[in-house]
């Protein structure tokens, strides 16, 4: 398509078109119409473009190249592996230690409760006790007098 | 392996026409090449793409009258008459409508992309203001 500038009205695709109207038209229209005088060619706005640096600094694929980037890798590796390794590393105990910080110990008393009292409404029934709790004690409370006893 | 293009000629050869128009306009006495009017203006058609005229029909709302009088109706591409799409009326045949059909291999027009065409009527000394219709008949 080429955009192009009428100087007469003409009928352009079955639609009326006024003098100084801009439109697109395939390009041998608009090149026909041009060179006949009905209309002139748009010039478009020159389209901004970023400066491409003349050349990307790139390496040379060289050996030594290749062997220092073989040599650096093999030294990741290298200190990965001792790290897996040894347990007692610094780096690793510390943050063992953070996590432990952070997680305080759980109170036994209440975990056993919650515990029990779930098992407690999950177990059956033990022969020659009541299969619920009697009225005005919760199960978790008559769990922990049958630990007791 | 070769293929046959006999079937897509053939389609093409039996393509319906398609048509460019109307023209219309109020016939008046003495006019050459008097410009006849497509939609709401004077303006050209402009051929989307290459193909070729191949007709012209035009019809009238009365006969002319005025003895020995005639109005043709004229098929300009470019600005350029097209005689072989002339279509003409005289007072003595008292028609009102004339069609010329152009031989589509032999005879068709050829239209280029971008070519303009218009249609615009002469006529010598009519006594009435009949109006006239034209449609040129394309193939593109």
């Amino acid at each position: 398509m080429t955009q192009i500038r009428l100087t007469s009205a003409v009928i352009v695709a079955g639609q009326h078109r006024d003098k100084d109207e801009t439109l697109d038209v395939p390009s041998d229209v608009a090149h026909n119409l041009v060179a006949r005088g009905f209309a002139e060619p748009v010039s478009r706005q020159p389209e901004l473009t970023l400066d491409a640096p003349a050349s990307v600094p790139t390496p040379a694929p060289s050996l030594a190249n290749a062997a220092k980037t073989f040599a650096e890798a093999g030294e990741h590796f290298a200190r990965a592996a001792a790290l897996s390794a040894d347990p007692t590393d610094p780096k690793d105990v510390d943050a063992k230690d953070d996590d432990e910080d952070h997680d305080p110990p759980a109170d036994p008393d209440t975990t056993r409760d919650s515990s029990d009292a779930d098992k407690t409404l999950l177990a059956p029934a033990q022969p020659g006790e009541p299969a619920t709790a009697p009225e005005g004690e919760s199960s978790a409370s008559s769990s922990r007098k049958r630990r007791r006893r | 392996m070769t293929f046959s293009t006999y079937g897509l000629a053939q389609a093409r050869e039996n393509a319906p026409s398609s048509h460019i128009g109307p023209f219309s306009v109020t016939l008046a006495a003495s006019q050459t090449s008097a410009a006849m009017v497509y939609g709401v203006s004077g303006a050209a058609f402009v051929a989307p793409r290459a193909g070729k005229l191949v007709g012209l029909s035009a019809q009238l709302s009365a006969a002319i009258t005025g003895a020995g009088t005639t109005v043709t109706a004229h098929v300009f591409v470019n600005g350029v008459a097209q005689a072989a799409l002339d279509c003409v009326f005289t007072q003595a045949g008292a028609a009102v409508v004339a069609r010329v059909a152009l031989d589509k291999k032999a005879a068709a027009i050829a239209i280029a992309a971008g070519d303009l065409i218009r249609v615009v009527y002469t006529s010598t000394g009519i006594s009435n203001t009949p109006t006239m219709v034209a449609t040129v008949e394309v193939e593109l």
